[in-house]
């Protein structure tokens, strides 16, 4: 199977399963009963959160074997990783707020989870930032490499902040069997399409990467038949 | 129907920076593969 294949199966499960998770989310999973509709939100707010966590996982693993090898493919999934779970962790960060708003009273609280989160975009900003700041590639493939690795270590804090902090944001509802069943199918509806578009999405930026590669390589072989 | 504007704010922020973010990246992609031509063709006449 190629990669065009993939990345088109991939678009295609990705379309169908986000036509289908707001039927999910909206009206197959029963109305919580303190938060009302606000809770909705939790099914499209979760899922970006494990997406995210998921795009900087391979940021981590494919910076590894960048330091390692030193294989240009590598830093390509990762700078792709990283651009992709930054959007869906500022989708975590834009969802919360107004998921906090009807239920605490604030936009935003200065608690260890919001705040890690928060940490936690701001390092992989930091990330796409370098890759755009050019100088020497390879040294500049390295530093991102080592923010890339360094950076992940957040993820288990935001993880376990709830447990290991007195925070306002509920624990992890799903691990504790605190959910309903139709809330917790609604759930894994959800994040199975949010899987997929994610990986859709991944895939496309590794295509345009590569295509950026490609003109970059046709660029110089054309300036030195130039010379 | 409590809370139903901040849900209809939450999902139509979900699919805007989404859909936004996908047209950039086709965009994107079809701009640098037209590049590619062009300057294949050049490389092809100096040929």
């Amino acid at each position: 199977m190629n990669r065009l294949s993939t990345s088109t199966i991939l678009g295609v499960v990705a379309l169908a399963g986000m036509l289908v998770a707001p039927y999910f989310a909206l009206i197959y999973a029963s109305v919580e009963k303190e938060q009302k509709l606000a809770q909705k939100i939790f099914y499209f707010h979760v899922p970006s959160a494990w997406v995210s966590f998921l795009g900087f996982f391979i940021v981590f693993v494919a910076s590894v074997l960048y330091l390692w090898k030193k294989e240009r493919i590598y830093d390509l999934w990762a700078s792709a990783a990283a651009e992709v779970g930054v959007l869906f962790c500022t989708l975590v960060l834009l969802t919360g707020p107004i998921w906090a708003k009807p239920i605490w009273n604030a936009w935003w609280v200065w608690d260890a989870r919001l705040t890690t989160t928060l940490v936690l975009w701001l390092i992989y900003v930091a990330y796409l930032m370098l890759r755009s700041y050019g100088g020497d590639a390879a040294q500049n493939a390295k530093f991102r490499a080592v923010l890339g690795i360094v950076g992940f270590l957040d993820v288990p804090l935001i993880y376990e902040s709830v447990n290991i902090w007195r925070t306002l944001h509920p624990p992890q509802l799903v691990r504790k069997g605190g959910l309903q069943a139709d809330m917790f199918e609604a759930l894994m509806v959800c994040l199975t399409a949010f899987t997929a578009l994610f990986l859709a999405l991944l895939f496309q930026r590794v295509s345009l990467a590569r295509a950026e590669e490609e003109l970059a390589m046709i660029r110089a072989d054309l300036g030195e038949k130039e010379t | 129907m409590d809370h139903l504007g901040y849900l209809c704010a939450a999902y139509t922020i979900i699919w805007v920076v989404i859909l936004g973010y996908f047209i950039g990246l086709s965009r994107r992609e079809r701009r640098i593969w037209e590049e590619i031509r062009v300057v294949r063709e050049r490389l092809e006449k100096r040929a």
